[in-house]
């Protein structure tokens, strides 16, 4: 009865790939296939790149990596709040995932590509929904909680 | 008598904004210019091919025929992202190349609203929280993957835009014809760094349509002399790309579909007169000019700069306008961009003519996050 409650307490995840483990710990989830090593972020049970149809496991992604490529939206739809720094982060494991760089104020002469990042869960609120949902940022390696 | 496919009669409508007419009502313009210009009628037409996104549940092409003759012929009506008009041309060039028929016609078109294309369909978007999902996102990101690799500049990329906003100012169909200095293209709404709103397609309603006809038909008809010879005519989806499922990939397809056009139509990039390509955003154009072995990787920035794709360069590129100016009606743009080629190689096209053009490609690419690409090129040549 305690452990529903408690997972009812929980807020729920913006997308598949953000899971919670046992602990409702937040983490990041992915699949590695063991004929080419391909990381994919998220779940899949055949390989897009070797077109394997077995040995394709469920991973933890990673938590840090660097920036391969990025952009700053000022105009995004309707009630989005802009600007912000969309990225192509390469996360250590060799997977490659996008999301949002927080932490330094959006200024196209400072050229993204590369920088260490970190990976960081926060509950919000989307814009239009009523509840909070688990969501991830990137923040730059060097910046703490 | 060989298996080749020609066009013999194309248009299109002025691009531009139609709210109160209707998708079929814009089609139909289109068919009926492409039947006036090689002088044939709807009931002389086999089958008809319709490429249309925007209502690709509503049977465009049948309800296009109610506005100009219910023959009873087949419709295939086909959605296929940016790709849509393309796809609706090449399914027409199939069945012809097949034998299955020798006189069809294709049509493409859109009616649009104003505004940013993309995003997706979820209940709680994640639009703003996991990055964003707008198209011009997704090209700003492919132009500074080339800055990452090349060095490229902002400056560069709005280059591309001066210069398609420029030829567009010699073509009566296009939805603008306004200069854009430099400075303005620079200095105009940073929508996702570095595409400014001059950088960004123009979101409009138009329609164009094709008849093709077989090599024997062609004769038949005595229509051999404004007729354009389609030399080569290929699809491709996006092969597995390193980052694809984090940044959609639009250039290993591209590549894949120009090496198979190229070698179908036994021509190389050297021997292409013009260029219509997927200027969705100025970005995009630079990476094409690449992927369509225009250039050597790396030197699109130098092609811009040296002024080597501008008309009177040794490879003009989007001398229509392109995407940026003419505007890009999704399901039509595959089908405007080959009746530019048609254009310039019957020698009609005016003051943008580029002077003793032969052999033209036209190239259109589509797709959005987490669904995939879609490319279409066809080589065309004078016949
Ligand atoms: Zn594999």
């Amino acid at each position: 009865m305690a452990e529903v409650e408690n997972a009812e307490a929980l807020a729920p995840s913006i997308a598949s790939h953000i899971s919670r483990d046992g602990d409702g710990k937040p983490y990041l989830t992915g699949t590695k296939c063991s004929s080419c090593g391909h990381v994919f972020v998220g779940g899949r049970e055949v390989c897009a790149k070797c077109y394997a149809r077995s040995g394709l496991e469920p991973v933890r992604l990673a938590e840090t990596g660097t920036i391969y490529t990025w952009s700053i939206i000022y105009r995004s739809f309707p009630g989005i709040e802009t600007p912000f720094i969309d990225v192509i982060v390469d996360l250590e494991d060799g997977a490659h995932i996008k999301g949002i760089l927080k932490g330094v104020e959006p200024d196209p002469e400072a050229q993204y590509f590369d920088m260490p990042v970190r990976v960081q869960y926060e509950e919000m609120v989307p814009p239009g929904a009523d509840e909070e949902y688990l969501v991830y940022y990137f923040y730059p390696a060097d910046q703490e909680a | 008598m060989s298996d080749d496919v020609y066009v013999i009669g194309i248009d299109m409508t002025k691009f531009g904004r139609y709210p109160d007419r209707t998708v079929p009502n814009l089609a139909a313009e289109a068919a009926l210019m492409a039947l006036d210009d090689c002088g044939l009628s709807i009931d002389q037409m086999q089958a008809l091919y319709c490429g249309n996104l925007g209502e690709s549940s509503g049977m465009v092409g049948q309800r296009t025929l109610a506005e100009i003759g219910q023959t009873g012929i087949p419709v295939i009506n086909v959605a296929n992202a940016c790709a849509t008009g393309a796809t609706a041309f090449r399914d027409a060039w199939m069945s012809v190349k097949a034998e299955v028929y020798d006189l069809v016609l294709a049509v493409g078109v859109e009616q649009m609203g104003k505004g940013l294309l993309g995003g997706g369909s979820r209940k709680v978007s994640t639009e703003g929280i996991l990055g964003s999902g707008t198209m011009p996102t997704m090209f700003s990101q492919i132009g500074l993957e080339h800055t990452r690799k090349y060095g490229t500049t902002f400056e560069q990329f709005a280059k591309v835009s001066v210069k398609n906003h420029h030829h567009s100012t010699m073509n009566a169909k296009s939805m603008y014809r306004i200069e854009t200095p430099l400075e303005e293209v620079m200095n105009a709404e940073m929508i996702s760094y570095p595409n400014t709103k001059l950088m960004c397609s123009v979101n409009v309603d138009g329609s164009a349509a094709a008849v093709l006809a077989s090599e024997a038909k062609v004769r038949e008809l005595g229509l051999m002399g404004r007729a354009v010879k389609v030399r080569a005519s290929v699809m491709s989806s996006n092969p597995f790309e390193e980052r694809q499922l984090a940044m959609p990939d639009f250039s290993a397809a591209t590549r894949i579909a120009a090496k198979n056009a190229y070698e179908r139509a036994g021509l190389g990039p050297e021997d292409v007169d013009l260029v219509e390509l997927h200027d969705c955003f100025a970005t995009a154009e630079l990476v094409h000019y690449e992927n369509l072995g225009l250039c050597e990787d790396g030197q699109a920035g130098r092609l811009i700069d040296e002024g080597e794709t501008a008309l009177g360069g040794r490879i003009p590129v989007n001398v229509s306008g392109g995407l940026l100016s003419k505007g890009h009606p999704l399901g039509a743009t595959g089908i405007a961009n080959i009746y530019e080629i048609c254009t310039h190689l019957r020698g009609e096209a005016g003051e943008r003519q580029v002077e003793g053009a032969r052999v033209g490609l036209t190239h259109v690419v589509g797709g959005g996050p987490g669904m995939g690409t879609a490319c279409g090129i066809h080589i065309l040549e004078k016949a």
